[in-house]
This record gives structure tokens, C-alpha cells and sequence, in this order.
């Protein structure tokens, strides 16, 4: 999936604002980032992560010098081994022009060896959103490693899987334990791109929500407003 | 010890069996990322992680065989990841501490004892 086709999926959909957090890598991101500005289509940088207890992380940024710190963290603690391609496929890099310009042979799959509470401490320093992903699924995350939802802890907002966000007729601006709860299509293939997309009881502020400044500043109101 | 002897003696029942290999010694964990650090070649690796990225993590470790332990579901992609790259599985209803006690007893048990 190349960030030249994804933009175009989007736009195809009519998707306001998209977000490509890859595994461990933040190429594509920052590509896909700068290809939108010629476009309908709004882009906010990301990256999705595994803590050293193989919680996968969602991790947000405000522009790329930011993200490109994050960017030598990864490089610093996620360990040097190869890829199997036969198993996970092979990792290709697309240039600016939408060629593959060459093939990642690291085990992005592999945990950063990084604590999730270091990651979140680490992403708040560049002034980025920490987001533990899918945290119901029963594979890496946050309920599978660590066992429950701390009340207490960082994370600016949690994800859930698409099916729970339908099933529990979840709206953009609803909480789980004080924490803003969001949804993704987690688009692995083109064609999943559209299928899932989030509401709001109040269309009005989503249509503020434009980019990373407007989504952190949202995130943060639900977070801290006062229970009526 | 040949890894027939191994289901035979721990009572492990055979969920996909590819080649009777010899094991030398045995790896427990749950963390993908800590066997993959830490587990040794020809392992057996004893773990409830029965996900199909288990398959991917014993194919880089050259581990041949894993037992899912406390009798965890394990789904058809992982069946079906485990036949294509010829790696044995087995399911025990036994969990991770008392299965790896026998396994260590049985592969290194006598030349603690001698």
C-alpha cells in the first residue's frame, strides 16, 4: 500500500482526516503527511508501537520534527533482526513519487525495548498523544499484557477495535474511565480504507478537528471536562 | 530426546505433528519479543501465546516444536500458519509451570541428579 494510493482511497471515501501509524516506522507517515497538503484530505503523523510488554502504543505528532524524534528512538531500542518475508510479507518503501524505493529488512513485528510508561513519558517530551490500540483485543494490548486500565495513568485517549466501537454504539467525545475513546478502520488492505469512520453527537466540533493541534486540544477537553 | 518421546511421556496431545526432531532443551514465555532474545535453537517452547504470529517467531528461532499450554484455543490460522511452515504443535491441559517442570526433568533432570 503505497501512501500515493492510500491518499487516493481517502479522498475517493471522502474522509476528512486520516492517520497511517505503520508498525515501528514512521516513513510512510511523514510521506503520506506531505503528499496531503496537495489534497482534500487532512493527515496527522503517527506511528503505532510495542512497549517492552508488547502493548501496542498509538503515538501522534504535532509536525515532523517531532516525529523524527521519535523516529531515532525507535532506531535506538527496537533490536536488530531481519524480517521473514514469507511470513510477514515484505516491508516496501515508496519514494516521493510512488515507487518503491527500497525494502525495509528489519523486524518492525519485534518490541521497542522501551517500557509503555517510558514511551508515553517519552511521546508527551516532543509534545505528541499517546494512545494505547484496540486495548479490548486479546493480543498485545493494553488488557492482554498488562491486565487492566489504570485510572490514573497518562494516555491522552484509548483505542478500541471498530467492532466494539459499533457494537457499544460508542460516539467521538464518549469516555472509558475518563479516558476519550477512539476507532479506526486499522486499514490493512486499500478496500478497508472507508469502512469505518467516527461520528460525534456534536457534527459541528468534529468539523474542528482538522489536524493534530485541533484532535490533541478535543481530546484534551473531553478528558478533563467535568462530569455533569 | 526425540520429541515423540516428549509428547509420550508428558501426555501431549498432537494438534500438528511435522517431523520427530530431536530436542535438546526447552524455552518458557509469554513475550514474543523475550523468546525471540532469549530461547535457543531446537527448543521446545512452552507458552498460552497461541497466536499465529507464534509460528512466525519459531520459524526465526529454528524452534520446531510448541506446546499451547492451559488448554487455550487455538485458532485455524495458526493450525493452518503452523502446516505450511512445518511447525509441530501441541495442546496440554496442564499450565506452563508444571509442563516445563516435567519437560526440564526429562531433558536435564539426570545430569543434575549425576
Amino acid at each position: 500500500m503505497s501512501p500515493q494510493l492510500i491518499l487516493k482511497q481517502a479522498e475517493k471515501k471522502k474522509i476528512d482526516l486520516i492517520a497511517v501509524t505503520d508498525h515501528n516506522t514512521v516513513t510512510h507517515s511523514v510521506l503520506i503527511h506531505r503528499l496531503s497538503k496537495n489534497s482534500n484530505v487532512h493527515t496527522v503523523l503517527g506511528v503505532e508501537l510495542t512497549s517492552k510488554e508488547e502493548v501496542h502504543l498509538l503515538g501522534y505528532f504535532p509536525d515532523e520534527k517531532s516525529i523524527s524524534k521519535m523516529e531515532l528512538k525507535i532506531k535506538e531500542y527496537l533490536p536488530v533482526l531481519e524480517n521473514k518475508p514469507s511470513f510477514f510479507g515484505y516491508q516496501l518503501v515508496y519514494d516521493y513519487q510512488g515507487k518503491i524505493k527500497e525494502i525495509d529488512h528489519l523486524l518492525r513485528q519485534n518490541a521497542l525495548q522501551m517500557s509503555l510508561d517510558d514511551l508515553v513519558e517519552f511521546i508527551h517530551s516532543i509534545d505528541g498523544v499517546a494512545v494505547p490500540a484496540h486495548i479490548d483485543r486479546d493480543y498485545c494490548s493494553l488488557i492482554s499484557q498488562i491486565g487492566l486500565l489504570d485510572p490514573q495513568s497518562d494516555f491522552d485517549a484509548v483505542e478500541i477495535l471498530r467492532f466494539q466501537w459499533k457494537k457499544k454504539n460508542f460516539k467521538f467525545g464518549d469516555r472509558i474511565k475518563g479516558f476519550p475513546v477512539i476507532s479506526g478502520s486499522d486499514s490493512h488492505f486499500l478496500e478497508d480504507i472507508g469502512i469505518f469512520y467516527m461520528e460525534t453527537k456534536n457534527m459541528k466540533e468534529l468539523k474542528e478537528v482538522t489536524d493534530f493541534n485541533s484532535l490533541k486540544r478535543y481530546l484534551r477537553n473531553i478528558k478533563f471536562e467535568k462530569h455533569s | 530426546m526425540k520429541l515423540s518421546e516428549i509428547i509420550k511421556k508428558c501426555s501431549l496431545e498432537k494438534v500438528v505433528f511435522c517431523s520427530d526432531e530431536e530436542i535438546k532443551t526447552g524455552y518458557s514465555g509469554d513475550l514474543m519479543s523475550d523468546v525471540i532474545a532469549n530461547a535457543n535453537n531446537n527448543s521446545i517452547w512452552i507458552t498460552v501465546q497461541a497466536h499465529k504470529n507464534s509460528i512466525a517467531v519459531a520459524l526465526i528461532k529454528d524452534i520446531p516444536a510448541i506446546i499451547f499450554t492451559n488448554k487455550v484455543s487455538i485458532g485455524p490460522e495458526v493450525i493452518r500458519k503452523a502446516k505450511e511452515e512445518s511447525i509441530s504443535i501441541f495442546h496440554t491441559p496442564k499450565n506452563s509451570f508444571t509442563i516445563s517442570g516435567e519437560i526440564h526433568s526429562l531433558l536435564e533432570g539426570k545430569t543434575e541428579q549425576g
